[in-house]
């Protein structure tokens, strides 16, 4: 297809003694719904702001629809961006604010009119246009920094944690309302989050971000079934590790050992004598059949409606977690717990 | 890591000139002529001094002069009785008036800040109001009320207390009462605020460990609020001994001030460069103990 | 502290505070010409100040001289402000943050005496312009604290999301912080207005013939002794104050109940 609309190229940024972020190269396609998924600190609002021109690379190169953006002050750059505090002028009505943008762009007076009236239309805004934001909810809020973003019709647009300030509830149905809107105005998403969650349900693409590098790029489904590295397992979803010597390995499978016993793991090529192994609550089953059994005292176990999860300590010490029906372990039992050879992915440590 | 001083843009740099460069002329360059005049001899003339030395004479012509500068100004001040004791006296009184004002000023901040939350504004509002009028005329109304024949003495004599008046204007403790009334504001202000920024848990904290009501303000609340205690006393200290319209409207004739000495010498006498020594030796003692305070905290 | 204690250390502070501004007041409609001496209720005072001409002339002056000085260190303590708050450490940071807030703890009668050397060195006439001069170094210190604090405050992102949108830093200051700024900047007029309007010490030293203030006016009556139309002319100036005060409050209240 076409340039993406938004290529970052070799780009690094020291802050006194830690790189905030470390040799990145990365590209967002048109039209795309694309997360960089991180803990704080890992550098991707850093990464974001360096797209908006709030930060300089202290190396490397930021393209926006493949014109080198080194020289160009945020004021000037074809993208916009929601703020994770939202950023909403205090003094400036809903309308106003949203007609902040437009203004600044030199159209004149009419098309800014029917702009506002069309943004406060797909945000649902109507009736507002004159509240100020203290005036508003915590979800109405959301929705005019969004609005307001969108309104210079960007092909891209940057959101830092867009739905960190919302309540559990509320944010489910934002979720679907970005969405939405994404892909009816066809506008590229670059969304920063720390929440796995809402990264896995809203993004076609994720980038997993660690100490200023991406640890893993891809689709959702992708990362989470096939995670690539220890850290990108931990953080994305719950699993469980298994570690130890290889011990034996043909074409398709390798025997590891491990505390609590040895077991057997399909592979791709994997060539180490020392493996680690993820596998997910899910991917466990109480009960006998499968090649890999480990057996534990049931610890503990936590009701979550449509299941629960149990937390086993294995005769290694170590604590094993297991999805099953509610009601389907009890605290105290001892049991066994199975799992195959290709419920298990090898990650790199 | 130490952020490198930076060179600023030829926008940034606009927007810094306009006031430092006022601040050259009219703070600055000021500033270094009352050093240089420190330095001159006195002289019947307009002005009344002869330089030194030039600043326009070149470093070197200065340096040489250097070795030979007329350090009169500063001999007579060492030498005159008149400005040790003023200097001594400023210190002493400003250092009373203080110490007497942190003692009101702290309980007025403390009541204010434990009053009701919507009242607290208003209260702080009312007890910094007075610093937005005259000062001129804060301390005339203590005129009207200390003189011989004022209304203190007039109150006193008409409850029957005493006989004769008490000769309360144009004495130190005048001056005192004066000073400690002016100020007031400016040491109730920073320990109301150091006093309002506590968390009420640390005192309830302090009460759910056993501690008494009196033993809690003496183990918490006291030691949380000794910056601003310190920060009022400096803000009301420093402009205290330097003060001239209180001793002059409030004092007696023997109440010298380190301010009125100078005024003195620079109005009636015009000894110009003694009022300049006058004027170094005083932001040294002033300017002194905050660098040095400022040195310890970091 | 127990509720007593409380209410006892607010009435005895304010009663300390305010009694004497009360008395001064209460005074001023003193029909007798012994100030102390009650002699029935009048406005004779009030007559007189109004007719005693030079008073009229130097509460001019002085009144000039603030609007004029607080104006220009508002607009100097703007700049001043942003410099410190935004453009990280520069160059010579040091020597301007001396140079800016000495004048707050430095006793008056240090800047007053060294701006009349300058005034003498250079020749200049004293007058009208150099009160105005003396009067703003004094006060821009002050007023870049009142700003400079709510600068601190703001919410940068704010003007980074009007840059987002288009805004140039400038643009994206004017339209966005300056609005916010308002009130501080407000603050910091008033502040260095009355500092101007109170300050008798600085203008002795910076004024000359025909550009007496009212301080230096009240000072030279007041060492004669008290007089009743003393006490009238402090409370025509406490109303002015109180009232200014009072619009400043109202204005920041209905900005807070917004």
């Amino acid at each position: 297809m076409n340039d993406p609309v938004l290529r970052f190229d070799r780009v690094s940024k020291q802050f006194g003694a830690t790189r905030a972020v470390d040799d990145v190269s990365l590209e967002v396609r048109a039209g795309e719904f694309f997360a960089l998924l991180g803990p704080s600190g890992c550098g991707k609002t850093t990464l974001m702001r360096m797209a908006a021109g709030f930060e300089t690379p202290d190396t490397g190169a930021v393209f926006i629809d493949g014109a080198d953006m080194r020289a160009t002050p945020p004021h000037r750059r074809p993208v916009n961006m929601m703020f994770q505090s939202y950023a909403l002028f205090p003094h400036l009505t809903v309308a106003d604010n949203i007609a902040f943008g437009l203004k600044r762009m030199g159209v004149d007076r009419a098309t800014i009119v029917t702009r506002v009236a069309e943004m406060v239309r797909i945000a649902q805004l109507q009736g507002m246009e004159r509240r100020k934001p203290a005036q508003l909810s915590g979800g109405q809020r959301q929705r005019v920094a969004l609005a307001r973003a969108l309104a210079r019709g960007p092909k891209l647009l940057l959101l830092d944690e867009p739905l960190g300030a919302l309540d559990r509830k509320l944010r489910e149905e934002t979720q679907f309302e970005l969405m939405q809107i994404q892909k009816k105005l066809n506008v590229a998403f670059l969304v920063v989050t720390h929440d796995q969650d809402e990264a896995l349900a809203m993004a076609d693409r994720i980038a997993i971000m660690r100490a200023g590098r991406i640890e893993q790029l891809g689709a959702p489904g992708e990362i989470y079934a096939r995670p690539r590295t220890k850290f990108v397992a931990g953080f994305v979803g719950e699993t469980n590790f298994f570690e130890g010597r290889v011990i034996a390995r043909d074409a398709h499978a390798i025997r590891i050992e491990t505390p609590d016993g040895v077991i057997e793991i399909a592979h791709e090529g994997f060539s180490g004598d020392h493996a680690i192994v993820s596998v997910r609550p899910e991917r466990i089953a109480p009960g006998g059949a499968g090649r890999n059994s480990v057996a534990g005292e049931v610890q503990d176990v936590i009701f979550r409606g449509d299941h629960s999860l149990a937390r086993v300590r294995l005769s290694s010490g170590a604590l094993l977690r297991v999805a099953a029906d509610a009601g389907a372990l009890a605290q105290g039992a001892r049991a066994t717990f199975a799992f195959g050879a290709n419920d298990g992915v090898i990650v790199d440590g | 890591m130490v952020e490198r001083a930076r060179r600023l843009g030829a926008g940034r740099r606009a927007i810094l000139a306009a006031p430092y460069l006022w601040l050259v002329a009219f703070f600055l360059v000021p500033l270094a002529l009352v050093f240089k005049i420190s330095l001159s001899r006195s002289a019947i003339a307009q002005p009344p001094y002869v330089p030194t030395f030039d600043f326009g004479e070149g470093l070197s012509a200065i340096l040489d002069k250097a070795r030979t500068f007329g350090l009169d100004a500063y001999r007579g001040l060492f030498a005159d009785p008149l400005y040790f004791e003023a200097y001594l006296t400023s210190l002493a009184l400003a250092g009373l008036a203080t110490a007497i004002a942190v003692a009101i000023a702290y309980p007025i901040a403390l009541a204010i800040a434990r009053s009701d939350k919507r009242l607290r504004p208003v209260l702080i509002g009312l007890a910094v109001a007075p610093f937005w009028t005259s000062f001129l005329i804060r301390v005339y109304a203590w005129i009207m009320i200390l003189k011989d024949e004022g209304l203190f003495n007039r109150a006193l004599m008409a409850l029957g207390i005493i006989d004769a008046p008490l000769p309360i204007l144009a004495t130190n403790a005048a001056v005192t009462i004066g000073m400690v009334y002016s100020y007031l504001p400016f040491v109730v202000l920073p320990i109301y605020a150091a006093l309002e920024a506590q968390d009420e848990s640390l005192r309830e904290a302090a009460a759910d460990l056993g501690a008494a009501p009196l033993a809690t303000f003496l183990t918490v609340t006291l030691p949380l609020s000794a910056t601003g205690v310190v920060a009022g006393a400096l803000l009301m200290f420093i402009p205290a001994v330097g003060e001239f319209v209180i001793p002059d409207l409030l004092g007696g004739s023997d109440t010298m001030m380190i301010g009125r000495v100078m005024w003195n010498d620079f109005f009636e006498n015009r000894d110009w460069p003694a009022a300049s020594a006058g004027a170094i030796v005083l932001i040294a003692l002033l300017v002194g103990p905050i660098v040095w305070i400022e040195r310890r905290r970091t | 502290m127990t509720m007593f204690a409380r209410r006892a250390a607010l009435l005895a502070g304010f009663l300390f505070l305010y009694a004497p501004i009360a008395l001064l007041v209460v005074y001023s409609f003193n029909a007798s010409r012994l100030v102390t001496v009650w002699g029935g209720f009048s406005t004779r005072w009030y007559g007189a100040l109004l007719a005693n001409e030079q008073m009229l002339a130097s509460a001019a002056t002085s009144l000039k001289v603030a609007a004029l000085s607080a104006a220009l260190s508002t607009v100097l303590a703007l700049m001043a402000a942003v410099a410190l708050e935004r453009f990280g450490r520069f160059g010579g940071r040091t020597l301007f943050v001396g140079a800016l807030f000495a004048p707050i703890v430095m006793p008056e009668i240090v800047l007053g005496l060294s701006l009349l050397l300058v005034f003498v060195a250079l020749d200049l006439p004293r007058g009208f312009w150099t009160v105005v001069a003396a009067h703003t170094t004094f006060s821009l210190g002050f007023a870049t604290v009142a700003i400079r604090a709510r600068l601190a405050t703001l919410d940068r992102s704010l003007e980074e999301a009007a840059q987002d949108l288009g805004a140039t830093p400038l643009a994206a200051f004017a339209h966005v912080a300056v609005p916010q700024l308002l009130p501080a900047i407000a603050g910091a007029y008033a502040m260095a207005f009355i500092l101007s309007l109170d300050d008798l010490v600085i203008a002795s030293f910076t004024s000359g013939p025909g550009s007496t203030t009212l301080p230096m006016r009240i000072y030279s009556q007041v060492r004669l002794g008290v007089s009743p139309e003393i006490n009238a002319a402090s409370t025509l100036l406490l109303a002015f104050g109180s009232l200014a005060l009072g619009a400043l409050a109202f204005v920041s209240w209905r900005r807070g109940e917004k």
